[in-house]
């Protein structure tokens, strides 16, 4: 009678610190994961088509999300194909037209085309049609690279933004076929 | 300080205290709310074609049942979903009577560069008849030729469409001039023009 009196209470505290254990393991499951207190940037690049120009795919291309300060070399990036519908050589600049004007000093793009450097600079720059252009004979394609990315040096700023980046291609015929 | 003045500068001091303290009553009893950042902007319409500027056909010294095919590519840009229609305002000259002329739309390989037609496949055709019974019957917006890409019954941003026409000069010899010099339709144009819906 009072072995088992004493098992009794064994159990019960047993199971008081296995029901106290499983209460704290529940709220300690169900916190909010700290996290350190910034947001990073969302940045969407997009390209459309042209009556001269087809493009694939159309609408967003490059989709980078929580895009913080790093190396350029770990930038995200993506590619597009564009395709000249014309019957002429045409050469194609490119000019972005960001959804506003919060990230024009700190995000940084480059763009390549068929492997060469086409423009490579901070996004207010590429208001401005690229300097630089690509040259598509009737019919031929290429492929457009994007890299994004936030230097480093962008210290604040850059924090909860959301910018979308169309890519607007300006082809001037060369005349003639080649 | 004479009684007169005395009571000048009170009641000076009583106005000043009642103002200081009628604008704290007030002020604790303001407020305002706003509705922000309100903006309105208008959508768009617009269209391009993949022709650079040249046209799809300069056909010379056509023999009878002699062909040309030619194709072009339609980008509608604008924002707003809109019809487009395509016409020909142009005047053509009686040559048109003896060109039978077939309109196509459909699908090609984005580097089909224009005015080729590799790889066209038609979707429905939308018209067949002679050069000047198009110029005649659809010469403006409201006679068009109405298309879509597809089984779409709207035209969207980004949406392309091909236009493949076939002219072939008729076997007729009133398509001779003969003498008088040969016969040309003189320079026509094809108009497609968007509306939005």
């Amino acid at each position: 009678m009072g072995t088992a009196s004493r098992s009794d209470a064994r159990l019960r505290s047993l199971g008081l610190v296995a029901g106290l254990a499983a209460a704290a393991a529940i709220v300690a499951g169900g916190r909010i994961p700290p996290g350190d207190g910034t947001l990073g940037a969302d940045v969407v690049v997009a390209a459309s088509p042209r009556g001269e120009l087809g493009v694939r795919p159309v609408g967003p291309v490059l989709t980078a999300a929580d895009l913080r300060p790093g190396d350029p070399a770990d930038a995200p990036s993506a590619s597009m194909d564009v395709v000249n519908q014309t019957g002429v050589r045409l050469a194609v600049h490119v000019r972005g037209l960001p959804s506003s004007t919060e990230l024009d000093g700190l995000l940084w793009l480059e763009l390549e085309a068929g492997g060469r450097s086409l423009f490579r600079g901070p996004l207010g720059e590429l208001r401005r049609r690229t300097e630089h252009a690509f040259i598509l004979d009737p019919g031929e394609a290429t492929e457009l690279t994007v890299r994004a990315w936030l230097p480093p040096s962008a210290t604040e700023g850059y924090e909860g933004r959301v910018e979308q980046v169309g890519l607007s291609f300006e082809p001037v015929p060369l005349g003639g076929t080649p | 300080m004479d009684r007169t003045r005395k009571v000048l500068v009170t009641v000076l001091v009583i106005g000043i205290l009642g103002t200081l303290a009628g604008f704290g009553t007030f002020s604790a009893f303001s407020s305002t709310t706003e509705n922000p950042d309100n903006a309105f902007q208008a959508g768009t319409v617009y269209l391009e074609d993949n022709d650079a500027g040249s046209s799809m056909y300069q056909v010379s010294n056509a023999a009878p049942l002699d062909q040309v095919q030619r194709c072009i590519r339609i980008t509608y840009l604008g924002s707003l979903p809109a019809d487009v229609r395509l016409y020909a305002a142009s005047s053509i000259n009686p040559l048109g009577d003896h060109i039978d002329l077939v309109v196509e739309k459909g699908t090609m390989p984005a580097g089909t560069a224009f005015p080729g037609c590799t790889g066209f496949s038609s979707e429905a055709t939308l018209f067949t008849g002679t050069l000047s019974g198009f110029a005649a019957s659809h010469g403006d917006y409201a006679t068009g030729l109405p298309a879509y890409p597809g089984a779409a019954t709207s035209w969207v941003q980004n949406d392309t469409l091909v236009y493949r026409f076939t002219l072939t000069l008729q076997d007729d010899n009133a398509a001779n001039g003969q003498g008088a010099g040969p016969l040309s339709t003189g320079p026509h144009t094809y108009t497609w023009e968007a509306r939005d819906q």
